[in-house]
């Protein structure tokens, strides 16, 4: 019962040793990986500013004196009168069958 | 030797007693400057600029975005060769050597050299790999539409603490929910620079700025500038502006004012500029007031628009004459001819039926005298005069829009009653602001109050017709739309007196009258090829309109 209980402290003991040392051997890996942290940040920023470039690309394209330039030179006009399509009601319409 | 072994052991204890002193001295005396002095070598407080918001057309499309560019400054103790770092510089960045050798020529730390640098030219700044000089990043102001609605927008600048603050129009009135909240972050770094992962790090995020979504209509922008700025140089004006509003709402489908600026650059221009002349500037409205005149006289059961008025000749009030504005006479006329011919005459003598108290009523119940609570930062109203300065000449006068001072967003929400069955909508130019969490915060069109009865703007809408079809403007409205309207031509008061060559023209009116879909005011400052509205506010409003109808769908109405 005595050796048992021997036994017992001594795997604690082994466990405990054990676990300092992952600690240990995991506190310093962690501890050396802020470069990662800045190379994943810079990243980050990199992606945002190309995001920002992009719609701000996307905003000056789409902007109205860039398409009115781009109509005129495509031959595009002002309508000179307004054509209606969506004038009276068609006749079938007021049938109320 | 007993007495070297004491003197041995004496010397340890004082060396051991000077030990002491000394770790007293930086374990307790001097603790918290060390403590703080180590806390400073191996933390970082890191900034996390809040990103200010956005601003919106309706459809979505951007109209003020944030573009990201850099600030560029020196370590004068770092610079290895600072002639070097001078004369790259100064090349690069387009700045005078004296310039930057003059900032140098101080014992500080830290010096910004530039501001707002876009990224091409920190790339090439940064290639050069120079010692003592530094990067940070800024975010400044982008106008995809470039001076578009440069008044209604605002500009951001820097205040006197040296922060982002937005100035004039939706950037000044919409400055603290724009600006946001900066973040930061406190983290442990090691030697290298690199943060510590397993060390204590705390984290206040950022919170961005909200964003504005408006009600303007960014292509109804572009026809009203497009119009207003032909019209201009048309007609020799000195400046014009075109309001466009939805009278159901009360939102600003469009708001145009030249001489303007560019918001990207406003150092570049004068100062008067910043300010959008449609709600800080005031003028004399003209004939265009008539129309509310004559709604509060129909109103209240004076007249009918088929009663008899007089307008037989010129009127003499408070030993003044009052003639007609081609001095023509058409004997007993309908209410409505008095708005067919402009009838100044007409006016006097339906105001003489309406009794002059009721008249200031109505005349505050339209909202003149006090701002519309537009959500533009530099609304202001001009005052009406107090009611006992107000004479028999005051009151004849006002019947026809002269001696009352009025700004163009007042006199447009006036006459938007007319066309929204006599409610008077608040005026916004914001429609939804859009939180960072995804949320938004709708803003309500705001009945202000009930200013005549549903019927009377009907009866004013047919005689506003009428005036556009029998009037001066005959000629030009756009075939098969009936288009409600009025003109308006104001004398301009220079040192108490009127300068008969220098008016304001205007023409204020909506479509299609069935179901309007807009209300827009044309006004022109000075223009030299004719003083007349008619002749000059007028073609901007129809050519406007003309556009707006295709662009909106509105169909001819015969």
């Amino acid at each position: 019962m005595e050796s048992k209980k021997l036994t017992l402290n001594y795997l604690l003991l082994i466990f405990i040793a054990v676990a300092v040392v992952v600690q240990v051997f995991i506190l310093n890996k962690h501890s050396t990986m802020g470069d990662q942290l800045s190379l994943i940040n810079q990243k980050i920023n990199g992606a945002e500013t190309d995001n920002n470039y992009m719609s701000q690309k996307i905003a000056s394209l789409s902007a109205m004196t860039v398409i009115a330039d781009e109509a005129k030179q495509y031959g595009l006009t002002t309508p000179s009168s307004v054509l209606s399509l969506a004038g009276s009601l068609p006749l079938a319409a007021n049938l109320r069958l | 030797m007993t007495r070297r072994i004491n003197l041995i052991f004496i010397l340890f204890l004082l060396f051991f007693c000077a030990i002491l002193v000394k770790l007293f001295f930086l374990q307790v005396i001097s603790f918290e400057g060390l403590a703080g002095l180590a806390e400073k070598q191996r933390s970082a407080l890191i900034p996390i600029p809040a990103s200010r918001g956005r601003i919106f057309a309706a459809d979505g499309s951007p109209l003020v975005i944030n573009q990201k560019t850099y600030g560029i400054y020196l370590e004068p103790k770092n610079l290895a060769d600072k002639e070097k770092v001078i004369e790259t510089l100064a090349k690069e960045l387009g700045i005078p050597t004296a310039t930057i050798a003059a900032k140098l020529n101080t014992s500080a730390l830290w010096l910004p050299i530039a501001h707002q640098v876009d990224e091409e030219t920190m790339t090439e700044v940064k290639t050069d790999k120079l010692k003592g000089v530094g990067f940070m990043d800024e975010s400044t102001r982008y106008y995809p539409e470039s001076s578009m609605a440069a008044q209604l927008l605002g500009f951001v600048g820097k205040n006197t603490s040296g922060e982002s603050q937005g100035y004039f129009g939706l950037e000044g009135y919409y400055d603290q929910q724009l600006r946001g909240r900066d973040g930061s972050i406190l983290e442990e770094r090691d030697p290298l620079g690199n943060p510590i992962l397993t060390a204590d790090r705390q984290t206040i995020p950022a919170e961005n700025g909200r964003d504005l979504k408006l009600y303007l209509d960014k292509t109804i922008q572009f026809i009203a500038e497009k119009y207003l700025q032909k019209g201009i140089q048309d007609y020799g004006a000195k400046g014009g502006t075109v309001t466009i509003m939805d009278p159901k709402t009360g939102g600003i489908l469009a708001m145009v004012s030249f001489p303007s600026y560019d918001p990207a650059h406003f150092g570049k221009y004068r100062e008067d500029l910043y300010k959008n002349p449609i709600v800080s500037s005031s003028y004399e409205p003209g004939s265009t007031f008539k129309v509310l005149v004559m709604s509060s006289a129909i109103n209240e059961g004076k007249i009918k628009s088929d009663s008899i008025i007089n307008e037989e000749g010129p009127v003499e009030i408070g030993g003044y004459t009052i003639n007609t504005w081609n001095q023509k006479y058409h004997g007993k006329i309908t209410a409505t001819q008095v708005l067919d011919y402009s009838s100044n005459v007409g006016m006097v003598n339906i105001e003489k039926k309406l009794d002059h108290d009721t008249l200031l009523r109505y005349i505050e119940n339209f909202g003149f005298g006090q701002p519309t609570g537009v959500d533009l930062q530099e609304e202001t109203s001009p005052d009406l005069r107090a009611k006992n300065k107000w004479y028999e000449i005051d009151y004849a006068t006002a019947s026809f829009g002269q001696g009352i001072a009025v700004t163009p967003l007042q006199m447009i929400h006036a006459v938007s009653t007319i066309a929204n069955r006599g409610k008077l909508m608040e005026p916004h130019v914001v429609k939804e602001i859009d939180l960072p969490d995804g949320s938004t915060i709708s803003i309500s069109p705001k009945v202000v109050r009930q200013v005549f009865k549903p019927e009377v703007a009907s009866i004013l809408t047919e005689m506003m017709v009428s005036a556009v079809d029998n009037g001066e403007t005959r000629v030009i409205k756009p075939a098969g739309f009936r288009i409600a309207g009025k003109t308006g031509t104001a004398q301009i008061p220079i040192a108490g007196h009127y300068d008969s060559q220098k008016t304001i023209s205007s023409f204020v009116g909506f479509a299609p009258v069935e179901n309007p879909a807009f209300v827009m005011l044309v006004t022109l400052a000075e223009p030299t090829s004719s003083p007349w509205g008619s002749e000059t506010a007028a073609p901007i409003f129809f050519n406007i309109a003309r556009d707006l109808f295709s662009y909106l769908g509105i169909s001819p109405s015969s």
